[in-house]
């Protein structure tokens, strides 16, 4: 969408947003000012398709000047420090805390804080020889109590695992404690290295938090290499991240086709020349123009490197879009629960894996010349989301009891190499075994899921689609006043969209 | 019986659920048959223990097949009911089948079977979860005269096969605590095998108005929790 100066008017004078909201919002209409058409290249016809909705580029403007996604290899930190920002290697466990810190607030990201902060137990580890626990934890504590402070946004992501540590225990202990939404965690499990008490420390932290959620990283690793998770689920390259995100929004694309053959050998096609063109474009003008790779002091030092970078084409709302032609198709059926809704919902993505497989690109060598597939889940922006359901989900209030939704779901993860994830709300007395739950998620990664996250109705701190909301902000922004996180907003564009509070809950 | 008449021998069924986390550890599917050889005043599945009022009856071999989409996030299947023994036969058949997809197989008994009698479903059953009702024979709290059970809960500890020990508490119609310093006299050699102590709960059951006066205070459920820790059981949880 090309801003005007209306909407600087109002972002400026709004009453809503905090301080650091407004100079983010201004920042994003002022590279949203010229048009694509001119700067980018786009085609009449790529215009038309992010006009009408069917493809979406998250409002990430155009005048580009950093890569959407900075996944920053931090040991680079503890081997060498950072000379931009005058830091020495951290010779004790606070100098790490703090340098991490410095880091991160240099950070570019689209959403203006780091959407990655570190692997934090195997950062943390080394440092911790010869200090107890009672010396080390309250640092730890502080340490995540302030990016919760300073870097308020719920796509701030941090990971752990696989191994257990020391250190992975003492951070659960205080995410628990914290009760704060961010940092955003993924625990990188593996049945092999992990052990089973740790996983059962996640399990028992993610019942009470909502984090960390569990990530297959034996299965990741296969098709990324290496990798961190990142913001809402993404699975990128450590030490490069991802250019770009654009997606195709299927269920309003649906609705455009006649029927389902119209969608996937027509529609589909068309959309894919489009979005592969557009995204072609995006990144030669970060590459060639921005100098970001020239000038970042992360690409001078190490930390990042332009071959690691990968970039995204995501898909929104199949459940739309499988609703959508099944009634085309005369049946009285969901997605979710139709033996031929999973048929479509599979021929659809055979087509955009086809498309995308056949484009070959520049500047992506990393991930053998193409673009990786992404299912998102996170950002409701637009009225245009509420006939897009996250991803690959099945629609709020419409989900198959849990086993057979984990089987249904389970059938989609092999598309994206980039991350997907769902999440499936137990009810109270999980609490008391999570044991019981570890064998689900166990259960998912042998059916072929990769990434999975769960929650306990009830409590204050809950997932939305793919990040944290306390449901107390959500209220209150509802009443329009200012709140901390910038994601609070996009749960409030969830809970108005697609009513994800009232999940199906396990009992 | 054969292989292929076991698997299409029927289970008079009252119920699949196809998660549970309370019925040993880690997530199990729960069978739950209809048909009980006792009555007793707390059931809470009254509708179980007359096989006229089963909700249907299926053969082994779909039962199988029903809990197939179950079985990948779960380390096994308990059978409770009713009361699972009285079907031995058939449930051997699905151990079986079970086993041999990696799935442990536990039973939810009230114990007073004739161990001769199912010594085949023991074999194949990997852990038991084991009623103590009463000791007394007077039919009082269960509904017919049978003699207590802690032989079958002795044969069964050897063999290590049990998962639990249970007992609901009342007071009256059986003394809790006379059951609860048996139990504990023999657990006490068993330090792996949990031992529930469950406050009785008349909501929804058979006879509320014979029992609802009848319920421990919190008060005398620790009491019966600290006797059979005092006597040396490890595993103790006393459920209010
Ligand atoms: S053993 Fe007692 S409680 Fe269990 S089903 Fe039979 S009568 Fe009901």
């Amino acid at each position: 969408m090309l801003s005007n100066k209306q909407e600087l008017f109002e972002t400026a004078t709004s009453s809503s947003l905090t301080y650091q909201q407004k100079i983010a919002g201004l920042a994003n209409a002022a590279i949203r000012l010229q048009d694509p058409r001119e700067l980018l290249n786009y085609s009449e016809k790529d215009w038309e398709f992010i006009q009408n909705g069917m493809i979406c580029d998250l409002n990430e403007g155009y005048l580009l000047h950093t890569p959407r996604y900075i996944v920053p290899d931090y040991e680079v930190l503890v081997e060498k420090g950072c000379d931009f920002l005058d830091i020495t290697p951290p010779k004790d466990l606070d100098e790490l805390l703090d340098d991490l810190l410095m880091m991160y607030a240099h950070i570019p990201s689209v959403t203006t804080f780091p959407v990655y902060i570190g692997n934090l137990d195997t950062l943390f580890e080394p440092f911790l020889d010869g200090l107890t626990d009672e010396v080390v934890y309250p640092k730890i504590k502080r340490f995540l109590n302030h990016i919760d402070k300073v870097f308020t946004d719920a796509f701030v992501h941090a990971d752990i695992g696989p191994k257990a540590t020391r250190a992975g225990y003492l951070i659960l202990r205080a995410v628990v404690e914290l009760e704060n939404p961010v940092p955003n965690m993924t625990f990188n499990y593996d049945e092999e290295i992990s052990d089973e008490k740790f996983a059962l420390a996640c399990v028992d932290s993610c019942l009470r938090v909502s984090k960390p959620s569990f990530s297959n990283v034996k299965e990741y690793t296969k098709v990324v290499g290496k990798h961190a998770i990142v913001s809402c689920y993404n699975s990128l390259p450590i030490g490069g991240g991802a250019y770009g995100l654009l997606r195709y929004r299927l269920g309003t694309i649906a609705i455009a086709s006649k029927d389902t053959d119209d969608m996937i050998n027509n529609l589909l096609p068309e959309l894919g020349k489009s979005i592969n063109h557009m995204m072609d474009e995006r990144i030669d003008f970060v590459v060639q123009k921005s100098n970001f790779f020239e000038s970042n002091f992360l690409v001078k030092e190490g930390f990042l490197s332009r071959d690691k970078f990968t970039s995204m084409i995501a898909i929104v709302g199949l459940a739309d879009a499988v609703d959508n032609l099944l009634q085309k198709e005369g049946l009285n059926e969901t997605f979710g629960t139709s033996e031929r809704g999973d048929e479509i919902a599979l021929a659809i993505m055979d087509k955009v894996k086809e498309i995308n497989d056949a484009h070959e690109t520049k500047y992506m060598e990393r991930t053998n010349d193409h673009y990786l597939l992404h299912a998102q889940v996170g950002a409701q922006i637009t009225p245009e989301d509420v006939d897009n359901t996250p991803a690959h989900r099945v629609k709020v209030g419409e989900e198959p009891i849990l086993p057979i939704h984990i089987n249904q779901a389970s059938k989609f993860y092999k598309y994206f190499d980039a991350g997907t994830g769902d999440l499936y709300p137990f009810d109270q007395t999980y609490i008391d075994h999570p044991d019981a739950v570890l064998d689900i998620i166990k259960g998912a990664f042998h059916q072929g899921t990769r990434y999975i996250t769960t929650y306990v109705e009830n409590s204050d701190l809950i997932r939305v689609t793919g990040y944290l909301v306390k449901k107390s902000e959500v209220e209150k922004a509802n009443n329009d006043k200012a709140v901390l996180r910038n994601t609070t907003w996009f749960g409030k564009g969830s809970e108005e969209y697609n009513s994800v509070f009232e999940r199906r809950i396990t009992k | 019986m054969c292989s292929k008449e076991g698997l299409q021998s029927k289970l008079p069924l009252h119920k699949v659920l196809p998660f549970a986390n309370v019925d040993g550890i880690g997530n199990r599917t729960s069978i739950f048959v209809q048909g009980c050889d006792i009555r007793c005043l707390y059931c809470h599945n009254p509708e179980t223990q007359d096989v006229k009022f089963k909700e249907r009856e299926v053969s082994i071999e779909d039962l199988i097949k029903e809990i197939e989409p179950y079985t990948p996030y779960v380390r096994g299947i308990t059978v409770s009911g009713g009361e699972p023994t009285l079907y031995h036969k058939q449930l051997e058949v699905l151990f079986d089948e079970l086993h041999k997809q990696n799935l442990t197989c536990y039973v939810d008994s009230n114990g007073y079977f004739d161990r001769e009698r199912i010594a085949s479903l023991i074999e194949v059953t990997d852990k038991f979860l084991f009623d103590v009702k009463t000791l007394d024979s007077s039919g009082d709290l269960i509904g017919v005269k049978k003699t207590g059970n802690l032989e079958n809960l002795k044969y069964l500890l050897k063999l290590g096969k049990v998962e639990e020990v249970r007992h609901v508490a009342l007071t009256s119609f059986v003394d809790s605590e006379n059951v609860v310093r048996q139990i504990s006299e023999i657990l006490k050699d068993y330090p792996e095998v949990l031992f529930r102590i469950i406050k009785v709960h008349t909501r929804g059951c058979m006879h509320e108005d014979l029992i609802k006066d009848k319920v421990p205070s919190n008060r005398f459920m620790g009491n019966l929790g600290k006797i059979a820790s005092d006597i040396g059981v490890k595993l103790v949880r006393v459920q209010l």
